[in-house]
């Protein structure tokens, strides 16, 4: 579980940055650049703390 | 971390390494207050080579001066700011100090409030703030602001650990939004490739020329001493003290670089683009919103970025005012000062003045605060050269150090001459500032003191 989410999290991470990439070279539009960033955005704050706070309370 | 150990060093067990503060300074320096920061730079007619040169140097040079400056003595004497302050100055000063710093922290966090309200207008449509405005601009405004300072307010008194937390845990999606609205932004302003951006920087996006009406010329000495000063309370006012003193060693002073090339660079820079975006679409929108900007660059995922990076920043400085005013009324609660610090942050987030003065603003912030840190300085390295007694007050059971008080006092009215008849900006003042603070108190405490018998507070070494 722990290791899904932290894989969830790493895709999230490139979710948030990958489709501004792609607009930046005109491969999407902004309305789906803002779509996915809301998707990615919403994976990261679901999957990011279980992992996160595993390692916070284990250091 | 800088609750422990308030009065006795950082003991070797309880110090952190490289990657701690690294991790620290990224978050705390990436705050919803860069997205106003980067737009009041364009709104003062910077160049590219300005911005971009200025950057890099008055960033490079804050990092020098934590790592020059604040490590060396923090991972001397591992004291926390307060109690070396306590130890110079005597308990009365500190508490004057104090409430100077509390007063500026609320200050401080009430701009994050005003840009964490912004993004409640992209949803509610109430009329924002302007670029010039002082006051509330109406009930929606208010209302906004209220809502956004109570929720910080209360989870400031009930939950500290929580935000600290959701911080850490939005750090690294916060900075890829910052690089998102770089890219995004650049599109929009016809830059498709790397290989273009510096044409195109220098003659769409930072032009240069006239700065808006009501803000001053900015130059590339302007944006290098802003840079330079802005964290000036932090690393040459020694507030880091009480960060840095749980580094193991002091070079770790470097990790601020993560805080200033992340945040004080890359972020200033994207904010700054995408209200180049909104100048182009609509020369007469003047107005510096990061909650619109953000939301016309990435959509909710933008405002969520400007609501979690303003929240998350204001949040621990509320915590950090009330820790301050409470250290003045140790007898009332954490949970009533911070309520009522709260309260007073709130009243001055409703003033878009702070927010849309940022850069005056923190430069009189560091300006305030930097005395105290030449005070610490000298007393630390030259007091034994110049032949006077370090931690006089602890050392002659002071209440408060005059040499010290009047240190403060002289060179603040010094820098505020400078200001008002000497012709000096504010953003510069700061650096003779400095200087004048260290000759101040090496002569006044010559004056002043007298032989002492050595006394110590228990379980701290001589420095």
């Amino acid at each position: 579980m722990i290791n899904l989410c932290r894989v969830l999290s790493w895709l999230a991470l490139a979710g948030t940055l990958v489709p501004s990439v792609l607009f930046f070279y005109g491969r999407v539009t902004l309305d789906q650049t803002k779509l996915w960033m809301l998707i990615a955005t919403i994976l990261w704050f679901a999957t990011a703390p279980v992992w996160m706070e595993r390692e916070h309370r284990e250091s | 971390m800088s609750n422990e150990y308030e009065r006795e060093p950082v003991p070797p067990e309880a110090q952190l390494g490289f990657g701690s503060f690294i991790g620290q300074y990224a978050g705390e320096h990436t705050a919803g207050t860069e997205l106003m920061i980067g737009p009041l730079f364009v709104a003062a007619g910077v160049s590219a080579v300005d911005l971009l040169g200025g950057l890099l140097v008055g960033n490079l040079l804050a990092v020098l001066s934590w790592t020059f400056l604040t490590a060396p003595i923090a991972t001397r004497a591992r004291l926390t700011l307060y109690y070396q302050l306590e130890r110079i100055c005597g308990r009365r000063l500190v508490t004057l100090y104090n409430l100077a710093n509390g007063l500026m922290f609320c200050l401080l966090a009430g701009s994050m409030i005003t840009v964490s309200a912004t993004a409640l207008g992209v949803w509610f449509g109430f009329a924002m703030p302007q670029l010039n405005d002082v006051y509330p601009t109406g009930l929606g405004w208010m209302v906004a602001v209220i809502a956004m300072g109570a929720m910080v307010t209360v989870v400031a008194a009930y939950g500290y650990e929580f935000v600290a937390r959701v911080a850490n845990i939005g750090v690294p999606w916060m900075l890829l939004v910052f690089v998102a609205f770089g890219l995004i932004g650049l599109q929009q302003l016809g830059v498709t490739s790397f290989a273009e951006f510096w044409a195109k920087a220098s003659s769409v996006i930072w032009t240069g020329g006239d700065p808006l009406p009501g803000q001053i010329k900015f130059t590339f000495w302007h944006i290098t001493f802003f840079a330079w000063f802005c964290n000036m309370a932090m690393h040459i006012g020694m507030a880091d003290l009480s960060v840095l003193r749980f580094a193991r060693k002091s070079w770790y002073g470097i990790s601020t670089a993560s805080g200033m090339f992340l945040g004080h660079y890359l972020a200033w820079i994207t904010a700054s683009i995408l209200y180049v975006v909104q100048l182009k679409a609509d020369p007469g929108n003047t107005a510096v919103l990061p909650g619109p900007l953000a939301y016309n660059a990435c959509g909710i995922a933008g405002v969520i970025c400007v609501i979690v990076a303003g929240w998350t920043t204001a949040n621990p400085t509320i915590y950090r005012a009330g820790l301050a005013f409470q250290a003045i009324m140790p007898r009332v609660s954490r949970y009533r000062v911070t309520m009522v610090t709260g309260a007073i942050t709130t009243i001055v987030g409703a003033f878009p003045a702070v927010a849309m003065q940022l850069l005056d603003f923190v430069a009189l912030y560091g300006m305030l605060l930097m005395p105290m840190g030449a005070v610490v300085f000298v007393d630390f390295w030259l007091s034994d050269r110049f032949g006077f007694q370090p931690n006089y007050a602890e050392q002659s059971g002071s209440q408060f150090n005059w040499a010290a008080g009047l240190t403060w006092l002289v060179t603040l009215a010094g820098c505020v001459l400078l200001v008002l008849r000497g012709g000096v900006q504010l953003y510069f003042v700061s650096l003779p500032g400095w200087f004048l603070a260290a000759i101040l108190y090496v002569t006044l405490s010559r004056l002043l003191q007298r032989p002492v018998a050595a006394r110590l507070s228990p379980g701290v070494q001589p420095l």
